[in-house]
């Protein structure tokens, strides 16, 4: 039987040490100005800013494996090459990037709790102090998602999974600047891609 | 489902026998990891037999097959490095919604060229191992 595999999202907990969500099925994935799970209200959405951006809380998303396979590698991740949401000038949605290697964060050593005002903004990834502390000191820190496409994906993880596990975990956040549209956003479909044998 | 039904199934070939993914009488399952490399003759991913897919529903494994059926083997010479996997992919939308896509089985030499099986039997080759 082919190895069950679920997207996960991986919040609150500490550094290192996470919550995972949902326990079974797979993960419904939100942005807003909090570390929460798939909240039932939109009462912490991320405003527009005045002036310079405003961030979504980062999320840690990933696969779970488990189920019978001898090896799961080559975990990408990519969109349809255009993010639809209107989010402004510099706007964006973003992913944690490391200069050279997987660009997905070991999951749970490189945990990092998303953090942030709640209701107001979450800190940028690439933030010197507050930002993920497996991002911020590389010389590109962040990439926009809506370039990671199906012939150039994302490679999150690398490594041989030869037993039930979480992969490496992408990290998204979205980037909202001053001239942005107020409002929901329509759904945005992303895929993972892996082998498996 | 919480994964995608299997269109093809392996088989490993040594020169006395072979090695299946699924016992063709029986449906058991072997691994991968269990092939032995040293003895391989040949590898190929193949259609279920209709038996064999009826055996293995009853064990819960879901299965489908091309029309016409169809299979892709490989000769493996000594020295050289069997590369064989199926590349899944999970679409999932910010907001909710994820599904199992198409699989592509994919068969080669490592360094050299492969192959890459669609569902539908529809089969391309590239030197490049991340082609699809």
């Amino acid at each position: 039987m082919p190895a069950t595999v679920r997207v996960v999202q991986a919040h609150g907990g500490t550094d290192g040490s996470p919550n995972y969500s949902p326990a079974s099925g797979d993960a419904t994935l939100r942005f807003h100005t909090a570390d929460q799970y798939n909240p039932t209200d939109t009462t912490k959405p991320i405003p527009i800013p005045t002036s310079g951006y405003k961030y979504s809380y980062w999320v840690h998303i990933c696969l779970d494996l488990s189920g019978t396979f001898t090896k799961i590698n080559n975990v990408r991740h990519y969109s349809d090459g255009a993010i639809g949401w209107t989010l402004g000038t510099g706007g964006e949605l973003r992913r944690g990037n490391r200069d050279s290697g997987d660009k997905g964060a070991p999951m749970p050593t490189e945990y990092d709790v998303a953090t942030g005002t709640e209701g107001d903004t979450g800190d940028a990834i690439e933030h010197a102090t507050n930002g993920h502390g497996y991002y911020n000191g590389q010389t590109t820190p962040t990439a926009n998602v809506a370039n990671d496409t199906s012939a150039s994906p994302a490679t999150i993880d690398s490594t041989d999974h030869t037993t039930a596990e979480k992969t490496k975990a992408i990290v998204m956040q979205v980037r909202v600047a001053s001239n942005a549209t107020q409002g929901s956003q329509p759904a945005e479909t992303l895929t993972w891609r892996y082998d498996e044998i | 489902m919480a994964y995608r039904p299997l269109t093809f199934m392996w088989i490993a070939e040594y020169e006395d026998g072979i090695f299946p993914q699924f016992d063709l009488s029986t449906g058991k399952e072997n691994l991968f990891k269990d092939i032995d490399m040293a003895r391989l003759k040949r590898f190929g991913w193949h259609n279920f037999s209709s038996e064999l897919a009826q055996e293995l529903f009853i064990k819960g494994v879901q299965v489908r097959s091309t029309y016409p059926p169809i299979s892709v083997v490989l000769d493996v010479r000594k020295g050289e490095e069997l590369v064989a996997t199926r590349r899944n992919a999970i679409k999932y939308s910010v907001g909710g919604g994820y599904q199992h896509t198409e699989t592509v089985y994919v068969l080669g030499i490592k360094g050299r060229a492969y192959v890459f099986i669609s569902e539908d039997g529809t089969i391309e080759m590239s030197t490049d191992f991340n082609y699809k």
